[in-house]
């Protein structure tokens, strides 16, 4: 039992001598007792205001982007759905209210190289039917061009 | 210097339209441990990515704000960066920075689907055991922890009631009840298998489209239910889900933002009942929990929050913590400044949004959090992101229409989905030391995106897909015009002292762990006597003492084998290991550290640092 056990400690040591690319994760436990881990909390401990609202916007303009290069902007339900989680990391839970939501996916959806009609087929999908809504993605897109 | 010359030349002689952005490759020197290897990692201004060895040995793209990487990496790990930059025109670094964030999207995306589909297979179980009779069975749903299960005898919210009557004031007087009953036919008519393709592939290339999992509808739909019935009932807050901050008053500018902030929430809280959003009940749950802590803080004058930490967060041990109290005053301090800093935007007059109201959520739960464990002597939870989504059990599940055999077939169909799954996405991102680690991986991303770095790098071929020798490669074959080091912890308060004191004295006092007042015993190291990363030409003579030193240890440890659960023979064998690379000059271990001062802690000397300059990490 007593030799199994150091036989185990011996060959764990050896194995972590091999590897790489890790972090002791644990060693900063405490540091999280007083502060996060993303660019947007960086950004807002720092002297950059208006940074970790740049942070989102770069996020959801880079997911829109991806998302509707691949699937051709097929099942809105999904792309709500994936755009709540990451809205999420960046302390939002109701995307849908914050403005740079709808600018930076007319910025994606430009960057994604959607035509004029889709591009209007978009606007009345997510926007709900809010003018508003639909002008800051008209904005996004004509600045993302 | 010549490098910094030409980049300077480049810059003022016009070479770039516009002005350049920079990409900086760093190589981070190894530490004992799963780091043993070194780093390597590709910041992009304020964004740092890099590929983690992570279990079940796979290797993960990871994203951290590059002040908190060099922070955790440079001060807590205490390993030195060698940081080499390459100018590059604004369209190049676009490029790389969509390369690098869709891969990252794309393989959080994976892992979010082996998540669901594992939690499928859990919801079915539980979904199974219900219908077989088993009434005790209950899902966790998050966000329904701060109205359920109630307290008893608690008077109805009347935050929650004015919110009601608007909603009702806005759909007609029935609207939630018809609402109620629409959703638990939804809940009734989903078909746990009408998702099923055999198991879902893991695209080679763009951004995978899969199917709404059918354990995420459910709890959706579950959650949604949870919010109406919390409205219907006017529920009050649970008693233990909201706090009153540990700090003063508000005052009448703050006061007033948050009122109108609570005056906008109330609205989106009615048009959100009406989203087209699948999820809309969590965030309607948490919305509806701010909005009653906001009444509080505007009815006592004081911050009243809603508790942020997840659910199963980190816990810090008491008896851990109380080793460091002498710590928790300065830990106290930072978490205050930081809560001051978010509270500064309330008295902004700039009207505040979710965002701006969360971070004083988080900074406030922090400090009341430390504040607590240190006064009431208990354990400490920690988390590196807080959003308010405290779970309950639920046990009311609505039994979706499908006879049990049906369940049984679905559940073992589930159980084959989510397992195949797994194996797949493990092969795709399976770690390998030699071909596909975390220098491979940034080259393969900016390989692929033709990025004018300069020549084209592979870190398969030859040694460079070692950290060390990839930075040299990188120097050799990139457009790299500046060269930096960025101290390690050590390292630097180590220069500082040597300029301040008598170096004899200062060497003496610092190359050992017993003596120095630096370097102050972790637990997550090894056990050793002698620093040897900044003593190269004694450093095979420091090994020698730590192997020596580890090996009595060990002896000792191995008579408290009984008493210590093993802890300090393990320390001594790792601390043995790790200190024979020393014999032949090499320096793998430099101890770390579980928390710095912030008075303590270097300027962050990165050239283009995105904080205010002079400002400590």
């Amino acid at each position: 039992m007593l030799a199994r056990r150091v036989r185990s400690l011996v060959v764990s040591s050896m194995v972590a001598l091999l590897t790489g690319c890790s972090v002791s994760v644990s060693s900063w436990s405490l540091s999280k007792s007083v502060r996060s881990s993303s660019r947007s909390s960086d950004s807002s401990s720092s002297s950059s205001p208006g940074a970790a609202e740049r942070a989102y916007r770069d996020d959801v303009s880079d997911y829109t982007q991806a998302y509707v290069k691949s699937s051709g902007g097929g099942d809105l339900g999904n792309f709500r759905a994936d755009l709540a989680r990451l809205a999420e990391e960046h302390g939002i839970t109701n995307w849908e209210e914050n403005p740079s939501t709808y600018t930076a996916i007319g910025e994606g959806l430009a960057k994604a190289g959607v035509s004029s009609a889709a591009l209007t087929a978009y606007k009345q999908n997510l926007s709900g039917g809010d003018a508003s809504k639909a002008q800051l993605i008209q904005q996004g897109y004509d600045s993302g061009r | 210097m010549r490098r910094g010359i030409a980049l300077a030349l480049a810059v003022a002689g016009g070479a770039f339209a516009s002005p350049p952005r920079f990409v900086d490759y760093l190589y981070i020197e190894a530490n004992e441990g799963g780091s043993s290897g070194g780093h390597a990692a590709l910041r992009l201004g304020d964004e740092t990515y890099h590929f983690q060895h992570e279990a079940p040995g796979v290797l993960r793209l990871r994203r951290d704000g590059s002040e908190h990487f060099r922070y955790a990496y440079g001060v807590l790990e205490n390993r030195t960066m060698h940081l080499s930059r390459v100018a590059v025109p604004d369209a190049t670094y676009a490029e790389l920075r969509q390369r690098f964030s869709e891969r990252y999207l794309i393989e959080r995306k994976f892992f979010a689907e082996r998540d669901a589909l594992s939690d499928d297979r859990v919801l079915l179980e539980r979904l199974l055991a219900h219908r077989r009779g088993d009434t005790e069975a209950t899902i966790r749903l998050r966000g329904a922890g701060f109205f359920f299960p109630e307290d008893g005898g608690t008077s109805p919210s009347a935050a929650a009631l004015t919110l009601l009557r608007r909603v009702k004031e806005a759909y007609g007087a029935d609207a939630v009840d018809r609402r109620i009953e629409q959703v638990r036919r939804e809940l009734m008519r989903l078909t746990p298998g009408s998702t099923d393709s055999p198991t879902p592939d893991v695209p080679a290339q763009g951004y995978p489209q899969f199917a709404y999992p059918f354990s995420s509808r459910y709890r959706d739909l579950l959650a949604a239910l949870a919010a109406l019935e919390a409205l219907a009932r006017a529920l009050p807050l649970r008693a233990d889900a909201c706090r009153a901050a540990v700090v003063e008053a508000l005052d009448p500018v703050e006061h007033r933002a948050l009122a109108a902030f609570a005056d906008r929430l109330e609205e989106q809280l009615v048009r959100l009942l009406r989203s087209e959003r699948p999820d809309w009940g969590y965030p309607f749950l948490v919305g509806m929990a701010r909005l009653a802590a906001l009444r509080a803080s505007e009815r006592t004058g004081r911050l009243m929050l809603l508790d942020a930490f997840p659910p199963g967060a980190e816990v810090v041990p008491w008896r851990a913590l109380r080793e460091y109290r002498d710590i928790v005053p300065d830990l106290l301090a930072e978490a205050r400044e930081e809560l001051t800093r978010a509270r500064a935007r309330l008295r902004s007059g700039v009207p505040i949004e979710e965002r701006d109201y969360a971070d004083v959520e988080a900074a406030a739960n922090r400090l009341l959090e430390l504040d607590a464990a240190a006064n009431g002597q208990r354990d400490l939870r920690v988390s590196a992101e807080l959003l308010p989504s405290r779970d309950a059990p639920w046990a009311a599940l609505v039994l979706p229409d499908v006879p049990e055999d049906e369940l049984a077939v679905d559940l073992a169909r589930a159980k084959t989905r989510a397992r195949r799954f797994a194996a797949q996405l493990e092969r795709r991102y399976a770690y390998d030391l030699f071909s596909h680690n975390c220098v491979s991986e940034i080259f393969a991303t900016v390989g692929v995106s033709g990025a004018g770095l300069g020549g084209r790098l592979d870190g398969r071929k030859a040694l460079d897909f070692i950290p060390f020798v990839s930075a040299r490669a990188v120097d050799r074959c990139w457009n790299v015009a500046q060269r930096t080091t960025l101290w390690s912890y050590r390292r630097s308060q180590l220069a500082e002292m040597y300029r301040r004191e008598e170096p004899l004295h200062v060497w003496l006092r610092e190359c050992n762990t017993l003596t120095s007042t630096i370097y102050r015993r972790n637990a997550d190291d090894s056990f050793f006597l002698l620093f040897t990363d900044d003593a190269v030409a004694l450093r095979p003579l420091f090994g020698a003492v730590n192997v020596a030193g580890a090996l009595g240890a060990g002896a000792v440890g191995f008579a408290l084998l009984p008493f210590d659960r093993g802890h300090l023979l393990a320390s001594s064998v790792r601390g043995a290991l790790f200190s024979l690379p020393e014999l032949a000059f090499v320096n793998l271990r430099k101890g770390s550290f579980a928390y710095v001062r912030r008075a303590d802690r270097p300027l962050d000397e990165s050239p283009g640092a995105a904080g205010t300059p002079g400002e400590r990490l």
